[in-house]
């Protein structure tokens, strides 16, 4: 050491009186130096040198140029202080080429006899990795991703990281500086936690509840242990874990196991699950009520025992394949029941994996299926009967079938038979009567002279008769040949029928001084002659039963209706109809004749009152129907008829 | 003697008038002003009150309040040509000043107390009393050299103390940013008063430190 102000550094030699006290202050382990007021260097020990790269006479230099312009700008901001005669301890950084250090300095007035500062005493440690390793923590306690506090010997906290502040939702101004227990959901957990740890224990894992600031509450396992000095409780070191996810997940897959073993127990089946490795692990309890034996006697492999020995090969190698390459299980087998007996049971069952998807065995059912299995047969032979009962009814009504076929094949033969008959039968009958009529008229012409009064009625009498026999014989012809479906259908225009008919009736009309009015009439497909015959018979009778002293008055009609209004039952398919009605003022009948005046032979009246054979209707109704028609008639006695006709319009009738 | 009012903090109210005609010699008062209008009035009733009691007055100031003050100074009709020839009015720029004495960011002391002596022999001439206004220190203040600023701060108290001159320092007041509080308590007990206000003829507030 070399000491350059005398006057300051008079009494030096009496504390410094040797090298001893030189080599005592080299061998401090931090940066010694004494600066005058006038910033210039008095001494300094050997690690100042080394700190500051001086060569070993450094005394009395500048000590700004020494340290250089960035420490001693940081030493002013404190030299103040220094020179009002107060220590000032700092710290102090620097940019050397490679690197930032840090010194921790202080500055130490020393005075004069008058208690003025003189000079000042540089005392300085390298702290630079002391620094760089509490930057290192603290940047890792700040930045680390659980929670960290600090809590003093009185409960309060008096450090908390960015990560815990946020876990709960606080400022450091709500957190720190307030007691721990005011974040403690459960105020007995916090002070086991004091006890525990103001005793020196050393918590791992300890769950506790905490307060978040919206009210909510966080699950934290707490590990902390006391940084001791001594006996002096400095302050814990509590890293708190947030394990809520964990907490609420376990609490849900409890309360979803509960509520599954609930439903297992309750559903009528036995639910099961199995392992990865295939063993049952689960049997609801069912199992018992199903087998007689505890549940415990089935888990693992041991729902085996139960199988039937018939069917127990086949279950277990089909049960080693779904389980090996995890694929659904299903089967049907016979399990040992209470009585010592076997049942009928279904199993179905699905693999399960977890949320990371990994096999986990399989969950699946098993079911009673004896009832079903009972339930089955019975339908089966149900089933069986039936369709024996079906097939001998199947071959009765074939039979019935072919018998009716054959029956109607031979109906209709006598049909055309008699209708052959009718009409060769009329023919033939014809030609002898028109042989009598030709007979009679000649004999009467000869010997008419001759005839008494007597003969003359006889002769009359049988010109009626015979002419009564041709109506009936042409009427019976008529009607053979109405029933003859062979007809030609043909378009037929009504207006122009309904004319001619009139034509051939007009000698009739003048006598009876009828008045006819028709309306517009269709244009139809029908067999025509039926048709003439048809509207003549009905135009006949409405003059034949004309009332005596009242003007005939007849009328035709025709409107288009649909089957709902029809008087009839047939189905209804909304087919349409043409209403043709022709009404006369005439003597009108008994409504309870609607129906038989279309018998045949069917009179109302005696041959007297109105001649006729009792067959027109009866050939007016035939025609109709040969048409898919309706034919009705409505009347009261004295108050006319109405015939009314129905018949079906197809596409090509529809004028 | 105007009577003194004593406030709750400790400031007593008097006038500029008063209080530069009042003062003793060796004062070293200080003022920490809020604005330039507040500090130049109260440096002119320094000056002037000085001047027409027939002493001398050594201005160290930034050339940008040397110029006001002489404004104001020639508006109070202050011959400050003919005093500065007898340099009974040495005005002088602050940087150029320090810049005589600064080592290394550092107020030299042997360099400080020449300089001043050699202004002071000039300033009193054939004897005159000495007033001096000095705003150096508040130059290393706003550079943040606060080590300097106390240094400079006792030598002048030293130099007073052997030379028996009224020394007026100023600090604006926004230059207290950094530890304000400590700052200022160094910058005061450095003194032996401090003064707020001073409009000329209005009330001045004044306590000692």
């Amino acid at each position: 050491m070399k000491y350059v102000n005398e006057d300051l550094w008079q009494d030096l030699p009496t504390r410094v009186e040797n090298n001893f006290l030189s080599t005592l202050i080299d061998s401090i382990p931090a940066l010694v130096g004494y600066i005058d007021c006038n910033m210039i260097l008095q001494f300094c020990n050997q690690p100042f040198r080394a700190w500051f790269s001086l060569d070993g006479d450094s005394a009395g230099k500048a000590f700004p140029v020494i340290v250089g312009a960035q420490i001693f700008n940081q030493l002013q901001r404190h030299m103040g202080k220094v020179l009002m005669g107060e220590r000032a301890h700092f710290q102090v950084s620097v940019y050397t080429a490679n690197d930032l250090q840090f010194l921790d300095a202080t500055l130490s007035p020393d005075f004069d006899d008058r208690k003025k500062v003189k000079g000042f005493i540089f005392h300085a440690l390298d702290v630079t990795e002391k620094y760089r390793t509490e930057r290192a923590l603290k940047d890792y306690f700040e930045n680390a991703s659980i929670g960290l506090h600090w809590v003093n010997s009185d409960g309060i906290i008096i450090w908390a990281n960015p990560a815990e502040l946020q876990m709960l939702g606080y400022t450091e101004d709500e957190y720190i500086g307030h007691h721990i227990s005011e974040f403690h959901a459960h105020k007995g957990a916090i002070k086991d936690i004091l006890n525990r740890l103001s005793t020196g224990q050393v918590l791992t894992n300890y769950e506790a509840e905490l307060l978040q600031k919206d009210g909510a509450t966080r699950h934290v396992a707490i590990n902390s242990s006391v940084l001791w000095e001594g006996d002096k409780f400095v302050h814990t070191r509590c890293f708190t874990i947030d394990i809520t996810e964990e907490k609420l997940a376990a609490k849900a897959l409890s309360a979803s196991e509960q509520k599954f073993r609930m439903i297992a127990n309750l559903v009528p089946l036995i639910l099961w699950t199995f392992d990865e490795h295939g063993d049952c692990n689960f049997l609801s309890v069912r199992w018992k009520e199903f087998t007689g034996k505890d549940v415990e006697d089935g888990l693992g492999r041991g729902w085996n025992n139960f199988l039937h020995p018939n069917d127990k090969e086949n279950v277990m190698r089909s049960w080693q394949r779904s389980a090996s390459e995890r694929k659904p299980f299903e089967a049907k087998f016979r399990l040992r029941n209470a009585e010592g007996g076997y049942t009928s049971y279904y199993t179905n069952s699905l693999p399960r994996y977890d949320a990371g998807g990994n096999f986990e065995g399989h969950i699946g059912i098993l079911q009673n299926i004896s009832t079903e299995e009972q339930i089955r047969a019975s339908l089966e032979k149900i089933v069986l009967d039936k369709t024996d009962d079906l097939r001998k009814k199947n071959t009765e009504l074939r039979i019935a079938e072919k018998a009716l076929l054959q029956q109607n094949e031979q109906l209709e033969n006598i049909n055309n038979q008699l209708s052959s008959f009718a009409h060769v039968a009329s023919h033939d009958l014809q030609e002898p009567l028109r042989k009598i009529q030709i007979l009679s008229s000649q004999l009467f012409d000869i010997e008419g002279n001759k005839f008494s009064e007597k003969g003359k009625q006889l002769y009359y009498r049988i010109g009626s008769c015979s002419s009564r026999m041709r109506d009936l014989i042409n009427d019976l012809l008529n009607f053979s040949t109405s029933s003859n479906d062979e007809g030609q259908f043909e378009n037929v225009d009504l207006n122009s029928m309904i004319q001619e008919i009139i034509s051939d009736l007009e000698v009739k009309i003048t006598d009876k001084n009828a008045v006819i009015e028709i309306e517009e009439l269709p244009r139809i497909r029908a067999i025509k002659f039926q048709f003439h015959q048809l509207f003549l018979n009905l135009l006949n009778n409405a003059l034949k039963f004309s009332r005596v002293g009242l003007q005939p008055l007849i009328v035709i009609k025709s409107a288009i209706v649909d089957d709902s209004d029809l008087p009839d039952h047939r189905n209804k398919q909304g087919r349409a109809f043409y209403h043709i009605t022709v009404a006369d003022n005439g003597i009108g009948f008994d409504p309870k004749s609607s129906k038989k005046i279309f018998e045949m032979f069917h009179r109302l009246h005696g041959r007297s009152e109105y001649e006729g054979t009792g067959i027109g209707l009866a050939i007016c109704k035939k025609i109709v129907e040969n048409h898919e028609g309706l034919i009705v008639a409505k009347g009261r006695p004295g108050f006319g008829s109405t015939f009314h006709i129905y018949l079906p319009i197809t596409g090509v009738n529809h004028n | 003697m105007e009577a003194l009012k004593l406030n709750s903090e400790g400031w007593i109210k008097t006038s500029d008038h008063v209080f530069w005609g009042e003062i003793a010699p060796c004062e070293h008062v200080v003022q920490i002003y809020e604005d330039d209008e507040a500090f130049l009035d109260l440096l002119t009733g320094f000056i002037s009150g000085a001047l027409r009691a027939g002493e001398s007055v050594v201005v160290i100031a930034t050339a940008m309040h040397l110029e006001s003050l002489d404004k104001r100074l020639e508006e109070l009709e202050t011959p400050i040509s003919r005093l500065a020839l007898k340099h009974q009015y040495i005005r002088l720029d602050a940087e150029k000043t320090l810049a005589k004495f600064m080592v290394n960011d550092w107020p030299d002391q042997n360099l400080f107390n020449q300089v001043v002596s050699e202004l002071l022999v000039q300033a009193k001439g054939n004897g005159r009393k000495v007033r001096a206004f000095g705003e150096m220190v508040a130059i290393l203040w706003a550079k943040g050299q606060v080590g300097a600023t106390v240094r400079l701060e006792q030598l002048w108290n030293m130099f007073c103390e052997t030379e028996a001159f009224c020394l007026f320092c100023a600090y604006p007041k926004n230059g207290f940013t950094q530890d304000a509080s400590e700052s200022l308590m160094h910058i005061c007990t450095a003194h032996s008063k401090m003064v707020e206000g001073g409009k000329s003829g209005k009330d001045l507030f004044y306590r000692v430190v």
